[in-house]
């Protein structure tokens, strides 16, 4: 997968989270994101060692909600967009 | 190895030198800050290459200022002395410069082996043990290295055709062309100060660029 479409499923998932007012089930990710679950998994794992989502566990239920890093994700996500296409990382 | 630069020019290839070293710093901070918020490889790797460059040039600038403070304040120097000031700057520039090119064509080839980028580098760099034309040998490696680099974006180009990606595939064509216009530099002066102009369309293309996608904001 290019990075930009990679960037772009990061950019899926993380407003998908900032939608449900920064928390969601997995779920409704999977829903958002149109991901088999294998993926979403992987991308959550990434996500949450990349710091830009965290966890929390409840009556055995995950919820995943959007630290600052991911809430500056989504908001600089143009910015990076353009400079990745632009000088050609992807 | 010296460059046959114009007397008159030399002033202005201190500032220009200097300029290069900011507008690639510039660059470079710019791609850490993207890594920082993306934790994306290239765009740290980006950053880093971009970061030799820059180095490499105020490198030379801060050296060949000093060299000429001290002449300045002396009046006397001797030309062992300048001659070791210079290729000391010369020396270190070369290898920053390279390193910047190799890691900027390592990003380009989106791997992630040491080994490559380690070949890559030592093949480059190793040649210069084996010349005493050492100005020639750097341009030309740079220009060999700098084909790949351009392909790469000329391939981005043509993949999406926009304003942005052809003031940066066409700032790193005219990185290329002032290598070749500079192998000529080392035994023509007046090449010096057109590869030097060709240099800042390029950096100041790239920075265009920047100044595009951040007022964007």
């Amino acid at each position: 997968m290019r990075k930009r479409e990679r960037l772009q499923v990061i950019y899926d998932i993380l407003k998908a989270i900032g939608d449900k007012n920064g928390k969601i089930k997995p779920t409704h990710i999977l829903y958002k994101s149109n991901l088999s679950h294998q993926m979403m998994e992987e991308y959550l794992k990434e996500l949450i060692s990349g710091n830009f989502i965290q966890e929390t566990q409840y009556n055995g239920s995950k919820s995943y909600s959007l630290t600052q890093k991911g809430f500056d994700y989504l908001n600089k996500y143009q910015v990076i967009n353009e400079f990745i296409d632009s000088f050609g990382l992807n | 190895m010296v460059y046959v630069i114009p007397e008159w020019f030399f002033g202005y290839d201190i500032a220009l030198n200097l300029l290069f070293g900011i507008i690639t710093l510039i660059v470079s901070l710019y791609a850490f800050k993207v890594y920082k918020l993306s934790s994306l490889k290239q765009s740290k790797l980006f950053g880093l290459s971009f970061s030799f460059i820059s180095i490499s040039y105020f490198i030379q600038s801060f050296l060949t200022i000093i060299l000429l403070s001290r002449l300045h304040v002396n009046k006397i120097i001797s030309l062992a002395s300048f001659t070791t000031w210079y290729n000391l700057a010369l020396s270190l520039h070369i290898l920053l410069f390279i390193l910047g090119l190799v890691t900027l064509v390592y990003m380009t080839l989106n791997v992630n082996s040491k080994k490559i980028f380690s070949m890559i580098l030592l093949l480059s760099l190793s040649t210069f043990l084996f010349t005493n034309d050492a100005l020639h040998l750097f341009h030309f490696i740079s220009a060999i290295v700098l084909v790949f680099i351009f392909y790469h974006y000329m391939l981005n180009l043509l993949n999406k055709k926009s304003l942005k990606n052809l003031l940066v595939t066409s700032s790193f064509g005219l990185i290329f062309i002032s290598r070749i216009i500079f192998m000529v530099a080392v035994d023509y002066s007046i090449y010096y100060v057109i590869g030097d102009i060709i240099v800042l369309v390029a950096y100041l293309l790239i920075l265009i660029n920047l100044i595009i996608i951040i007022g964007k904001k």
